[in-house]
C-alpha cells in the first residue's frame, strides 16, 4: 500500500481516480435510492412520506408514485387551500397538491404527474385569482430532470436537513403526509403579492398563459372522466365586500369550462355570509386559520356525500393498498 | 454541448479521448487527427447543426486566401501588391461575417437619425463561437501574409479551427503553436502523465464553474435582473458577485479548455493568471484573457500606433483608447461594452504615463485601486443597458440608505447559507490561493490527488445535478 504522497505511475493513477469516481457515485446513488424520501425508487406501500425541502419538487416528485398509489383525489390550488387537511374528507382520500404562493402553470404540472394513473377519481378544483395571476416556476422549472435530482442533489440535501431537523425535535412537521402544510395560526398581514391582487375596487388581472393552463387542466380532468368539484374559496367579508363584483366576473371567467356534470362549493356565496364574517377564521383576510379550514373541509366532505359522488372503481392494484393511518385533526403536528 | 453538462463528461470527453488514443496507436497521427476533426464539427454542431456550414465556409474561405497569399509568394516580382490585397480581402470577410451577425442592427439603430423608417435586419442569433473562430482566422491570415507560418492544408487549418476545446470561446491560437502538434507529440511530459494532469485541471476548472462561479451568479443575477433602490452594501454585493462569478466562469472553461486538449496529448496556451491579484492595470489586462490581450497587442494596438507615425505618449494613449474600445465592442454590440473597453483604455493610458514619469505607489493600494476599478468596469459589462450601470454604480456610492440588506433577502433565490460557502471559497482561492494552472504544473499521480480529483467530480455532479446547466458568460460573445 502506498502513502498519499507515493507517486503511482500515470495509468495507475487514471485507472484509480476514474475507479474513485464511480464507486463514490455509486455509492451516493445507492444510498440516496434506499432512502428514497420521495418514494419514486420503490413501492410506496405502507410509508408515510411527508413534504421536507422545497415543497414544489417535493410535491412533484411525490405525485410520481406515492400520490397515484395511495390517493384517489386531489385538492389542486395555492397556499389559500394548501392547510386544508383532506383527512377530513371521509368519502375519498384525497392528497392536498396546493403549494405556497404556487400559481396553476406550476400546479398543473405537479397534477399532471399524479393524473397520468388511472386512479384519481376525484379533483377539488380551487377557484381563485392568485392561481392565474402568473405563470412562472417560484424555484425551480419543474421537469422529469427532477427524479435524477433525487439521486443527489441541493434540493435533496435540503430535505434532508429538514427531515433531521424534524427528527432532531429542532423544528416542528411542516406537512403531513396528506399533503396539508401546517404554516401556522399567527395572523400577519397579507402578503405584498396579495395585497395588490385584493386592491379595492380594480378587476383581477389574469395571466393568459396561466389561464389556458387552467382550461388545459380542466379539458384533461374532463377527458379522463374525472369528476371536478370547483371550490370557490370563502375570504374575509371585509375584503370581499370590496372586490365583490370582481371576484363574480372572475369566477365567470374560470367556469367557463364547466359542464353540467361537475360541481361547484361557493363560499362566496350568501350561505356562508357568518362565516365570512367571522374575523378569527381568516389570518391574513384570505388564508383560512386551520380551526376554520377544517370547518371549509367539513362542508366540502359534506357536499361530497350529499351528492354521493361514486367512489371511484379502483384497479386490483390501488384497492389493494393499505390505507393511510389518519392523524387526529389537531392541526397541531 | 457544454463542458459542464453531463453528455460531455461522461460520453463525449471519455469517448473521444479514447478512440483518439487508439486511433492514433493503431492507424496513425493522420487517422487519429481525422478522427479529432470529425469530433469538434459533432461537438460545435450538438445544439445547433445550422451552423457548421457557416464555420465550414469561414474555414475554407479563410484556408483559400491564405493559400492564395502562399503562392503568390512564390512568384517574386508583383506578388506584395497582390498578397496585401488578398490580406484586405480576407480581413474585409471577416468582418463582414462578424458584423452580419453581431452589429448591423447596432449601428442602424446608432444611426437611426439617417434612418427614418427603422429599417432592421433580422436578429440573427450570434453563431456559438463566431468571435473567437474569426479572430483566431485573423491572426492566422495576418501572421501568413507576415511570413510567420506557412499557409496550411485544408485538413490542418479545418482541425485548427474547429478544435473542440477552444472552438466556441477561446483561447485564441495561433496556428504555429498548435498545428505542429496535431502532427507529433512536442511535451516534455508523458502523454499519460499528460493526460492525468488533464483530468486534474478539468476537475478544479470544472469546480470553478458549476461550485463557485454559478453561486455568485446566483447573487449577480438577482441583482443585476432588476435594479433597485439597493443600499450601498447591496450594492457592492451584487457588482463584487459579478466580478468573481465571471472569473471563475472564464478562468473555469478555459481551464478546463486547457485539460481537454492536454488529454489529447496537445498544450494550448493558458488563458488566466490570477488577475484579481495584480497591482497595476496593465498587469491585469497580462493576468486577464490572456490570449485577447495578446491579440489587441499584436493585431489592434501596434498597427494602430504604427499607422499614426511616430510613437508618443498621446500617440501611444489614442492608439490604446481606440484598440480598447474596439476590444470592448468585440464582446457584443452595445454601449455598455464600448464604455468598458474605452475605460479600460483610459487606466491603460494613464497608467502609461504614470510609468514613464516612475511614479510609485504602495503595492497594496496599487492592488486595491485596479481590484475596485475592474469591479467598477464590470458593472458596465453585466448590466443591460447604460442606465441599469449608472443606477447601479450610483447605488454603490455612499448615501443615506448604506447598509440595508432588505433588497438581498428579497432576491436571493437561495437560502443565505447555500450561497455563502461557495461564495467565501471563491474569494479565498481568487485573492490567496495558487491557480488551477499552478496546482496542475505541480501536479503528482498520488492517492490524495486521485481522491482529490474524483470528490471534485462526484461534488460538481451534485451541483450540476441541482440546477439547469448554466451556459459559459463567453458563450455570448
Amino acid at each position: 500500500m502506498h502513502s498519499d504522497r507515493q507517486v503511482m505511475s500515470p495509468p495507475v493513477w487514471l485507472a484509480e481516480t476514474i475507479g474513485a469516481i464511480v464507486l463514490l457515485l455509486l455509492i451516493v446513488v445507492l444510498v440516496n435510492m434506499s432512502i428514497d424520501i420521495y418514494g419514486i425508487f420503490r413501492s410506496t406501500k405502507g410509508r408515510h412520506l411527508v413534504v421536507y425541502g422545497d415543497e414544489r419538487i417535493a410535491k412533484y416528485l411525490l405525485s410520481e408514485r406515492y400520490v397515484p398509489e395511495n390517493f384517489d383525489s386531489l385538492l389542486i390550488g395555492s397556499s389559500v387551500s394548501a392547510n386544508w387537511n383532506t383527512q377530513g374528507i371521509d368519502s375519498f382520500r384525497a392528497y392536498n397538491e396546493s403549494i405556497e404562493g404556487g400559481n396553476i402553470v406550476e400546479e398543473k404540472v405537479i397534477a399532471d404527474r399524479a393524473l397520468a394513473s388511472s386512479h384519481i377519481r376525484l379533483a377539488i378544483l380551487i377557484v381563485h385569482p392568485y392561481l392565474t395571476d402568473s405563470h412562472e416556476f417560484a424555484t425551480v422549472h419543474l421537469t422529469p430532470k427532477e427524479n435524477l435530482a433525487a439521486l443527489g442533489s441541493e434540493s435533496l440535501l435540503e430535505a434532508y436537513k429538514a427531515a433531521a431537523r424534524v427528527k432532531l425535535h429542532l423544528e416542528n412537521q411542516q406537512f403531513d403526509q396528506f399533503g396539508t402544510d401546517d404554516f401556522g395560526e399567527i395572523p400577519q398581514k397579507m402578503n405584498p403579492h396579495m395585497q395588490k391582487l385584493m386592491a379595492p375596487g380594480t378587476e383581477f388581472s389574469i395571466d393568459e398563459t396561466a389561464m389556458k393552463s387552467y382550461s388545459d387542466l380542466v379539458n384533461e380532468l374532463h377527458a379522463l372522466n374525472i369528476q371536478i368539484v370547483y371550490v370557490i374559496p370563502p375570504l374575509s367579508q371585509v375584503v370581499f365586500a370590496l372586490k365583490t363584483k370582481a371576484f363574480a366576473n372572475y369566477t365567470r371567467a374560470a367556469l367557463a369550462n364547466k359542464l353540467a356534470q361537475d360541481q361547484v362549493i361557493d363560499f362566496t356565496s350568501d350561505e356562508f355570509v357568518d362565516f365570512r364574517r367571522n374575523a378569527g377564521n381568516f389570518k391574513d383576510g384570505v388564508h383560512l386559520t386551520n380551526d376554520a379550514s377544517r370547518e371549509v373541509v367539513a362542508v366540502i366532505n359534506e357536499r361530497l356525500n350529499e351528492w354521493a359522488i361514486q367512489k371511484p372503481v379502483l384497479s386490483p392494484k390501488a384497492e389493494s393498498l393499505e390505507p393511510l393511518p389518519r392523524q387526529e385533526q389537531t392541526g397541531a403536528r | 454541448m457544454l463542458f459542464n453538462s453531463f453528455p460531455f463528461i461522461s460520453l463525449f470527453l471519455p469517448i473521444v479521448t479514447i478512440v483518439y488514443a487508439l486511433a492514433r496507436m493503431y492507424f496513425g497521427q493522420r487517422m487519429a487527427q481525422a478522427f479529432l476533426l470529425a469530433a469538434s464539427f459533432f461537438f460545435y454542431g450538438y445544439a445547433k447543426p445550422s451552423y457548421v456550414p457557416l464555420l465550414a465556409g469561414s474555414i475554407l474561405f479563410n484556408w483559400a486566401i491564405a493559400s492564395w497569399m502562399g503562392s503568390a509568394q512564390d512568384h517574386a516580382g508583383t506578388s506584395e501588391s497582390r498578397r496585401k490585397m488578398l490580406l484586405w480581402i480576407g480581413l474585409a470577410a471577416n468582418i463582414i461575417l462578424l458584423c452580419s451577425f453581431k452589429y448591423v442592427n447596432f449601428f442602424l439603430q446608432c444611426f437611426a437619425f439617417l434612418n427614418p423608417q427603422r429599417l432592421n435586419l433580422p436578429n440573427w442569433a450570434f453563431p456559438l463561437g463566431i468571435s473567437f473562430f474569426t479572430l483566431t482566422q485573423i491572426m492566422y491570415l495576418v501572421d501568413t501574409y507576415q511570413g510567420l507560418n506557412a499557409p496550411s492544408t485544408l485538413f490542418d487549418h479545418a482541425t485548427l479551427v474547429s478544435f473542440f476545446p477552444y472552438v466556441s470561446s477561446g483561447p485564441l491560437v495561433r496556428s504555429r503553436v498548435v498545428i505542429p502538434q496535431f502532427k507529433s507529440f512536442t511535451m516534455s511530459v508523458g502523454r499519460f502523465d499528460l493526460a492525468c494532469r488533464g483530468l486534474y485541471l478539468f476537475s478544479l476548472g470544472l469546480t470553478k464553474k458549476v461550485v463557485l462561479a454559478d453561486s455568485f451568479a446566483r447573487i449577480a443575477d438577482a441583482g443585476f435582473g432588476s435594479v433597485q433602490n439597493f443600499s450601498t452594501f447591496e450594492a457592492w454585493v451584487f457588482s463584487l458577485s459579478y466580478t468573481f462569478q465571471i472569473y471563475f466562469d472564464f478562468s473555469g472553461y478555459s481551464d478546463m479548455a486547457v485539460a481537454c486538449a492536454w488529454m489529447l496529448g496537445i498544450d494550448i496556451p493558458q488563458n488566466f493568471n490570477a488577475p484579481y491579484r495584480s497591482k497595476s492595470i496593465s498587469e491585469f489586462w497580462k493576468r486577464w484573457h490572456i490570449s485577447l490581450s495578446n491579440f489587441i497587442t499584436d493585431y489592434l494596438y501596434t498597427p494602430i500606433l504604427r499607422s499614426m507615425g511616430k510613437a508618443t505618449v498621446t500617440t501611444s494613449a489614442i492608439a490604446i483608447l481606440v484598440a480598447m474600445a474596439i476590444a470592448g465592442l468585440w464582446h457584443g454590440p452595445a454601449w455598455t461594452f464600448v464604455i468598458f473597453g474605452t475605460l479600460h483604455g483610459g487606466a491603460l493610458a494613464v497608467n502609461q504615463v504614470w510609468r514613464r514619469r516612475k511614479k510609485k505607489m504602495p503595492a497594496w493600494l496599487g492592488w486595491l485601486v485596479t481590484f475596485v476599478f475592474v469591479n467598477i468596469t464590470f458593472v458596465f459589462f453585466r448590466s443591460a443597458n447604460v442606465s441599469s450601470a449608472l443606477r447601479m454604480l450610483n447605488a454603490m456610492l455612499p448615501h443615506a440608505h448604506l447598509v440595508g440588506v432588505a433588497a438581498l433577502r428579497g432576491v436571493l433565490p437561495l437560502a443565505p447559507s447555500l450561497l455563502l460557502r461557495p461564495v467565501a471559497i471563491g474569494i479565498v482561492l481568487a485573492f490567496f490561493f495558487k491557480t488551477a494552472q499552478q496546482f496542475a504544473e505541480t501536479f503528482r499521480p498520488t492517492h490524495l490527488t486521485a481522491f482529490a480529483t474524483a470528490t471534485l467530480i462526484l461534488l460538481c455532479m451534485f451541483f450540476m445535478n441541482s440546477t439547469a446547466a448554466k451556459e459559459f458568460v463567453y458563450f455570448a460573445f
